[in-house]
């Protein structure tokens, strides 16, 4: 019978060798998806995440209990990943191509493309990688809430976990973080896109927000 | 106004964007080679000399770390990027080695009472002197050209300094060589904390490529830690992690 993760992880603790591995290893392909869209690159993401296992072996000890292990082990993943990229923000200069705002223009982001293509998978390709070029240009917080809440499909509960602040800032996170690339993905060029319908907007808006620019609820 | 990054999208638009990030995510298994990296790691980790149990509080972690005296090669769950960037822009490299005049050699020559018995973290000088008196405030531009007994003191100071820089377990984190300490005197006046408490001492170091600076010091829970500062940053007073020790 498998152990669950916190009897891996209290294990560790009392000195079991083997039982970090087999949590680290329960966990690492969607811990290497997060910090691999985090941080832009597989070679960021790789040094990243050793970065992470070394802190969380380490401090294993510290894990209170009051979250589920593998939203600890994002939480550690990820705050690796935000110190690497605070780390290079000296060359944040190099993360925003001078012609990056021409991608705006470009028909394969068109949104609501609906015409079959012959060649999909290359179209499919393009878009990913122009998302991705996109997602490096957003503040790493904004970037982190959004490959967690959109791409990984985290709730925004567990994303606030993870990143250890309010459920209201990882919702003001995403809905910045969208509006940022929707001019970079295209989004917004009125022949992309449908226009709203008419009347009150509908109840369902994944991340409303009254005040973007203010902090994190108390 | 609202600038047209930050204006309030629809529904339809924030859909579009969140369907664009989904089919952008990742599905696949982590590579083998990075599988096979991680597991090394591991398995160091685990030569450890009881890291887990020790983090459990079996032993007093910082009280253990100080009798041991690192090595060189001291490098257990360090960090072997599977490629050494050097993606700092020229200008950048250029800038910093213009203002880098002078490094202060005092910032890590051998004190007077280095016994070599005690953490090896204390085998440096740096800020001992009292707030005011320190070399942060006194860079020493333009220094004569060392001699021969200096440069003997610097190779010495220089191996001194990798053996601690290679304890700290961070990518990209590198000591420098007896060359480099040469040209990296003036930033420490302005990278790093103004001054250090007791028990603390300043490297001299590279991180990715930039000059950097290492603060290491005994952190809350008694375990040895290394802050790590980037001199040209934004702030380069404002340290950009805090990473513990590897023990051996």
């Amino acid at each position: 019978m498998s152990r669950t993760d916190r009897e891996l992880l209290r294990a560790h603790v009392d000195g079991d060798e083997d039982a970090f591995g087999e949590l680290f290893a329960r966990h690492r392909d969607r811990l290497w998806a997060v910090a691999l869209r985090t941080m832009g690159n597989p070679e960021d993401a790789a040094d990243a995440l050793q970065d992470g296992l070394i802190s969380a072996f380490r401090r294993a000890g510290s894990f209170r209990g009051d979250a589920a292990v593998t939203t600890w082990l994002h939480r550690v993943i990820v705050n690796a990943c935000l110190d690497r990229m605070r780390a290079s923000k000296v060359r944040a200069a190099d993360a925003l191509p001078d012609d990056l705002e021409g991608y705006a223009g470009r028909g394969a982001l068109s949104t609501t493309a609906t015409d079959p293509r012959p060649d999909d998978a290359a179209l499919a390709s393009e878009q990913r990688a122009v998302v991705l070029e996109a997602l490096t240009t957003l503040p790493e917080e904004q970037r982190a809430a959004l490959v967690l809440v959109d791409m990984e499909g985290y709730g925004v509960a567990e994303a606030a976990e993870i990143l250890d602040c309010a459920t209201g800032t990882i919702k003001s996170r995403c809905a910045r973080g969208r509006a940022r690339l929707a001019p970079l993905l295209g989004v917004l060029r009125a022949d992309d896109v449908p226009p709203p319908p008419p009347g009150n907007r509908p109840e369902t808006r994944a991340v409303p927000t009254t005040d973007p620019s203010r902090g994190p609820p108390d | 106004m609202i600038a047209i990054d930050e204006q309030e999208l629809t529904p339809q638009q924030s859909e579009a964007v969140r369907r664009l990030l989904a089919e952008a995510r990742h599905d696949e298994p982590m590579p083998p080679e990075v599988v096979a990296r991680l597991d090394g790691v591991l398995a160091e980790l685990r030569e450890g000399p009881g890291v887990a149990t020790r983090e459990s509080g079996s032993a007093p972690r910082a009280a253990w770390a100080a009798d041991q005296e690192p090595s060189p090669d001291d490098t257990a769950g360090s960090v072997r990027p599977l490629r050494r960037r050097s993606k700092l822009p020229q200008m950048m490299l250029a800038a910093a080695a213009v203002v880098a005049i002078g490094f202060g050699v005092t910032q890590i020559l051998p004190t007077g009472d280095d016994d070599g018995a005690g953490s090896g973290d204390t085998t440096f000088s740096s800020d001992e002197a009292p707030e005011g008196d320190s070399a942060d405030e006194a860079p020493s531009m333009g220094a004569q050209p060392p001699t021969d007994a200096e440069k003997d003191q610097e190779h010495t100071a220089a191996a001194r300094a990798k053996r601690l820089i290679d304890r700290v377990p961070l990518t990209g984190l590198a000591p420098l060589d007896t060359g480099q300490l040469e040209a990296r005197r003036a930033t420490q006046a302005t990278c790093g904390p103004k001054s250090l408490g007791d028990g603390e001492r300043r490297v001299p170091a590279s991180y990715e490529g930039d000059p950097a600076v290492v603060v290491f010091r005994t952190g809350e829970d008694g375990a040895r830690q290394a802050d790590v500062y980037v001199c040209n940053a934004a702030d380069p007073r404002q340290r950009i992690t805090s990473v513990p020790l590897t023990e051996r």
